[in-house]
């Protein structure tokens, strides 16, 4: 019964069919019981899922013992695939099961477009798959249970909820679709539940501008997406994933064994460079990586549950999971794992400077959601396994330790009445005791403290950084370990701004401040474990590195277990290295918010007299600049074409059409209304035309 | 100036001035004399035409030509209605005349009863009961005579040419023809050669309208290739006669006579404004 | 030969009898009798139907002619309804009274024309005698008596 692939489409499903259900029923029979669906439907993938997951360990171990134990030569290598896949098949959409017109094989006329493309509706079992399912519906479980308490009394409550089990059922199936056609369309639904989500309260201002300008940004990224996967399909004719056999004939898939075991056939040199880079404008748009990540900030506006699940932990790492799976794609291309990695270690670099200064809690955490976005795209760039591998775990605990910190910072906001502004309010941790604890779990791990998750996975990337050679990935290395230090002083910055110093509480709050209900507190426990330990079982056991490695991307022929300096770096020294750059940054952050107000305001008046301060508070500035350089222009050229509409277009219109009015004022005159007359100008339209055929 | 350009001129000068004349008001010396002028230009129009042989029936076809064409001048242009009425069965009667003549006795009895046993009679009840005075100013005084006539003359004028110019080449080849065939007897196919290819011929054997049992065989042709057409016309006349049985019966009430005078004066031409209790009592 | 002269006389013939038709719809302000020169035009087209029917030896025409009269007798009986309500509403058969549809600023026609309707000679009674002279009677007077 449990099998793979029952398990698989279970996981998948049973959101689509709670979002469907929420919609129907919600807003007359379930009202504030709403929740109930989404949370039934989540549990159930969520134990589907950690059973897939389970089930995919052991038959990918024992596919893997079965090919050690057997080595064949490589002349038959074919036999025996790469890592572990498992298709499931839902239906045919076109191509391949058509019914054959002509009768006979004589009849079969050549299509000059080449055979039907076969487009087939098929999810994937897969490490990586697995993986990300796995994470996908835990965070998505606890954020729907956070949310009860969270959104309680809200008038889009079944809204809110339907909305949340179609992202949760989109982004299932963009991490198990086996089809870059599929994968785009669900790329494109959990953009759309984004967008809803953000503009969740669509009646504030802020709320809608924010959805639509994330809705914008991310057409820009998705733009590219549709031409990469326009040229994949000029380049393999065929947009799989995995191979389909059709007629005794296999077609390669563009991720499938065939080219797995011969990476040479893969389409480089421009067209693959060319390829690459478009697939990264799209994990660009949807990663928030520079120059299209202006709009996760904003997007912020959204309910902060929305921005725990959506907006930190999950959807917006699809990017991070595309080129995990396109790896092989990145690699075929010379330059773009190196322009992957730079855009993923300047993208850390810079939010992390503009988190510095931000005052909006959730602001900080959704830059801090930018710079370890970058992180895990400095990992993928590297393009070893080891690399690869860092990054997804990063992915994984991050989206613990992250969730984390949008719900507690959510806990905050509700016992805030709303506020979010870290000048309004401080020295909370005696009143919000759970959240203060928490909190500080998440922000441990955020800052990559000993035992906690985010230290095992970015000491991981940090060490397949460093492996690798040349100058640019130097740089890359000390950017990404100057983050580190940056990121622990922006969070416990943020920390103590928000729990310690003088007690402040706005009037917004009232008067008794207290925590919120146990719907919210429980999530936060249980997340808070899991910042706790994730990292360092993982790490300790060395099962997420084996497991993952078994994904058929990753058996890539010839991929590089390790970088090239893998010698030279310990991990022991990388180790020991980030540690101290983690705890200077909270000692830093401590000394100036805790210690003497001096301090703080002569370090504030010394960047600001170098112009850093106003750098970092205006985010570099980048909203301006693309209003000057983008929205602008085009602003321009959209009053010109609407003047245009207007005057020109219209014009002619209006011109054309009051020419029959003109025409009819010359005749205007001849209605008389006098039946004879008119029974006159008949016959002499009558004789025009006799005359004119006695002419002719 | 060739004959048909002299005749065209003709009617169109010559029939403007006589329809001009009997027209409009005037005394009778001025109606005889516009007689006369539109009896010369429809004279012209029909002496085109080449005479019918044996010359007796082409004098007595001309008889009933102008009789009929005389009936409907004077028909158009009296100024009592009911001898206008009475003038236009005299056109009817002439028509149903040649249409006999034609081969088309059936019609022409047809012609007869429905128009002047049932459409006429309907049209005196109608200007009997609405109309008993007889004389009234719109009888009197024609809308713009000169431009109307000129125009209906030349419409007659260009009708006329055309049928001139299309009916004379195949009228003189028909005459060769005819003489070739009275020559050599028998050389019929030789004859017809003669004939430009696009000259539409007459049929040669009389199967058609001069057969015998032309009312049996018009019935054939009426109930059977055009058995449709006559259910049809059988439903438009159902049709009109519920109709005619709906608009008529809006009228209710007790029949009255006209509201305003039936000759109204000359300066009460414009549509009055009906008196809304009127109409309501009308309705 | 005598087929082309047959044709020629009998549309030459429905020519006229559709021109004058025309020219009395013209014309003529009296409903009835605008009615009657349609009918009269109707009658031009049945006669070149029928010469052309005899021309081709063909009851096509005649078959449309008969046609033609069925239209006729309902375009009678829906015409004269309509004239006869017509006339109910404003007690005039004029078309000119009907001129409603013409445009917002189009003045309607008017007749201004005098009507030249001939004065009619005052009517002639029987002149009395001056009471208690017995008049001499004419036979010619008593005889009209006896008949009032």
């Amino acid at each position: 019964m449990f099998t793979v692939e029952s398990l698989l489409v279970v996981t998948v499903v049973m959101p689509l069919a709670a979002a469907v259900l929420t919609a129907l029923v919600g807003p007359r029979l379930l009202r504030s019981q709403s929740h109930w669906p989404t949370i039934l439907a989540l549990a159930i993938s969520l134990t589907a899922s950690l059973l897939l997951v389970w089930q995919v360990t052991q038959e990918a171990a024992a596919t893997l013992s079965a090919r050690e134990n057997q080595p064949v030569p490589s002349a038959e290598r074919r036999e025996h695939p790469l890592g572990y896949e498992r298709i499931v098949t839902l239906w045919t959409w076109s191509g391949g099961g058509l019914p054959e017109h002509g009768a006979g094989s004589a009849q079969q006329e050549e299509d000059p477009l080449g055979p039907p493309p076969i487009i087939e509706v098929s999810l994937r079992a897969d490490p990586l798959t697995a993986i990300m399912l796995a994470t996908v519906t835990v965070i998505s479980l606890l954020v729907a249970i956070y949310s009860v308490g969270y959104m309680h009394g809200d008038p889009g409550y079944w809204r809110f909820y339907s909305y949340i089990a179609l992202f949760v059922f989109s982004m299932c199936m963009l991490v198990s679709v086996s089809n870059f056609l599929l994968l785009y369309v669900f790329w494109e639904a959990v953009g759309l539940c984004s967008y809803l989500l953000i503009g969740f309260w669509y009646q504030r201002p802020a709320a809608a501008a924010a959805g639509k300008k994330a809705f914008l940004v991310n057409r820009v990224g998705d733009f590219g997406f549709a031409l990469g996967v326009f040229l994949l399909w000029m380049s393999y004719g065929t947009l799989n994933f995995h191979d389909v056999q059709t007629a005794g004939q296999t077609q390669p898939g563009i991720l499938g064994q065939t080219f797995l075991q011969q990476p040479e056939h893969y389409v480089g040199g421009a067209v693959g460079t060319a390829i690459a880079l478009l697939l990264m404008a799209g994990a660009c748009g949807k990663s928030a990586q520079w120059p299209l990540h202006v709009w996760l900030p904003d997007a912020m506006e959204g309910p902060t549950p929305v921005s725990a699940l959506i907006h930190a932990a999950t959807m917006v790492t699809a990017g991070v999971y595309l080129t995990a799976r396109c790896l092989p794609l990145f690699l075929a291309a010379p330059v773009a794992p190196l322009v992957v990695a730079c855009i993923g270690g300047g993208t850390a670099l810079l939010a992390a400077l503009i988190a510095l200064t931000q005052t909006d809690l959730k602001r900080i955490l959704a830059y801090s959601t930018i710079s370890q976005l970058g992180y895990m795209f400095l990992a993928v760039g590297t393009g070893t396994v080891l690399g690869v591998t860092a990054g997804m775990f990063h992915l994984f605990t991050h989206a613990f330790f992250k969730a984390l910190l949008f719900l507690a910072a959510g806990s905050v906001m509700h016992a805030m009445g709303g506020v979010i502004d870290l000048r309004q309010f401080g020295g909370l941790r005696r009143h919000l005791p759970w959240t203060h604890t928490t909190m500080l779990f998440g922000c441990l791990a955020l800052a990559g403290v000993v035992p906690f998750a985010g230290f095992w996975s970015k000491d991981a990337i940090l060490l397949a950084v460093g492996q690798q050679e040349g100058m640019v990935y130097q740089v890359l290395g000390w950017t990404a370990t100057a983050t580190a230090f940056l990121t622990a002083f922006y969070t416990f910055r943020a920390f103590f701004l928000c729990f310690y110093g003088p007690e402040r509480i706005p009037e917004e709050a009232g008067d008794h401040v207290h925590e919120g209900p146990a719907w919210m507190i429980g999530p936060l426990v249980v997340l808070a474990a899991g910042s706790l330990v994730v990292g360092a079982y993982f790490e300790w056991t060395h099962g997420f590195a084996h497991f993952l490695g078994q994904t058929p991307s990753l058996c890539l022929t010839g991929l590089a277990q390790e970088g090239p300096r893998a010698e030279m770096i310990s991990h022991s020294t990388v180790a020991v290295g980030s540690s101290l750059v983690a705890l200077a940054g909270i000692g830093l952050a401590g000394l100036v918010y805790l210690g003497p107000r001096s301090l703080l305001e002569g370090l504030t008046r010394t960047s600001s007299a170098v112009g850093l301060y106003g750098l970092s508070y205006g985010k570099f500035f980048f909203d301006e600049i693309y209003q000057a350089v983008v929205v602008q222009p085009f602003w321009a050229l959209a009053r010109l074409c609407g003047w245009l509409d207007d005057r020109a277009i219209d014009g002619a219109v209006d011109g054309i059409g009051t020419l029959p009015r003109g025409l009819g004022a010359l005749f205007r005159s001849l209605q008389m209304g006098f039946t004879p007359f008119y029974a006159l100008a008949m016959i002499l339209g009558v004789l025009v035309l006799l005359g004119a055929l006695m002419t002719g | 100036m060739n004959p048909q350009q002299v005749v065209f001129l003709t009617t169109i000068i010559l029939g403007t001035a006589g329809l001009v004349l009997l027209l409009r008001p005037g005394g009778g010396t001025m109606r005889l004399l516009g007689a006369g002028f539109a009896a010369i230009a429809f004279g012209a129009v029909l002496a085109q035409a080449p005479m019918i042989q044996p010359a007796w029936e082409g004098v007595l076809l001309y008889l009933l030509a102008a009789m009929t064409v005389l009936a409907a001048l004077a028909a158009v242009s009296l100024v009592h209605p009911l001898y206008c009425a009475v003038c236009f069965g005299l056109t009817l009667v002439g028509v149903s005349a040649l249409m006999a003549y034609g081969g088309a006795q059936f019609l022409a009895a047809g012609t007869l009863i429905v128009y002047v046993g049932a459409i006429l009679v309907v049209l005196l009840f109608v200007l009997m009961l609405a109309h008993p005075r007889g004389r009234a100013a719109y009888d009197w005084n024609r809308w713009e005579v000169f431009v109307s006539a000129g125009t209906g003359m030349v419409f007659l004028a260009m009708l006329s040419l055309l049928l001139t110019r299309s009916l004379a080449g195949p009228v003189q080849w028909a005459a060769q023809a005819e003489a070739h065939r009275q020559q050599a007897a028998g050389a019929e196919a030789h004859a017809d050669s003669l004939l430009p290819e696009k000259t539409y011929l007459p049929p040669k054997a009389g199967q058609g309208v001069l057969a015998e049992q032309h009312v049996a065989r018009i019935g054939q042709h009426l109930f059977g290739g055009h058995w449709w057409a006559v259910q049809a016309a059988g439903v438009l006349l159902l049709a009109a006669l519920v109709g005619a049985a709906v608009i008529i019966g809006r009228l209710r009430g007790p029949l009255e006579g006209p509201q305003q005078a039936a000759n109204p004066p000359a300066s009460a031409f414009a549509p009055p404004q009906p008196d809304r209790s009127e109409v309501q009592r009308n309705s | 030969m005598n087929d082309y002269a047959f044709l020629h006389q009998y549309l030459a013939v429905g020519a006229m009898l559709f021109s004058i038709g025309l020219v009395g719809f013209f014309t003529r302000r009296n409903m009835i009798l605008m009615f009657l020169c349609t009918e009269m035009m109707l009658q031009g087209v049945s006669l070149s139907l029928v010469g052309w029917s005899r021309f081709y030896d063909d009851f096509g025409g005649q078959m449309l002619v008969i046609m033609i009269l069925a239209v006729a007798a309902c375009e009678a009986a829906i015409g004269l309804a309509l004239i006869v309500v017509l006339f109910r509403h404003t007690g005039s058969l004029d078309i000119a009274v009907w001129q409603r549809l013409r445009e917002a600023n189009q003045p309607p026609w008017q007749d201004d024309r005098p009507i030249p309707i001939p004065e009619e000679p005052p009517p002639s009674w029987p002149r009395l005698a001056p009471a208690g002279v017995r008049p001499v009677e004419s036979p010619e007077t008593t005889d009209f008596r006896e008949m009032v």
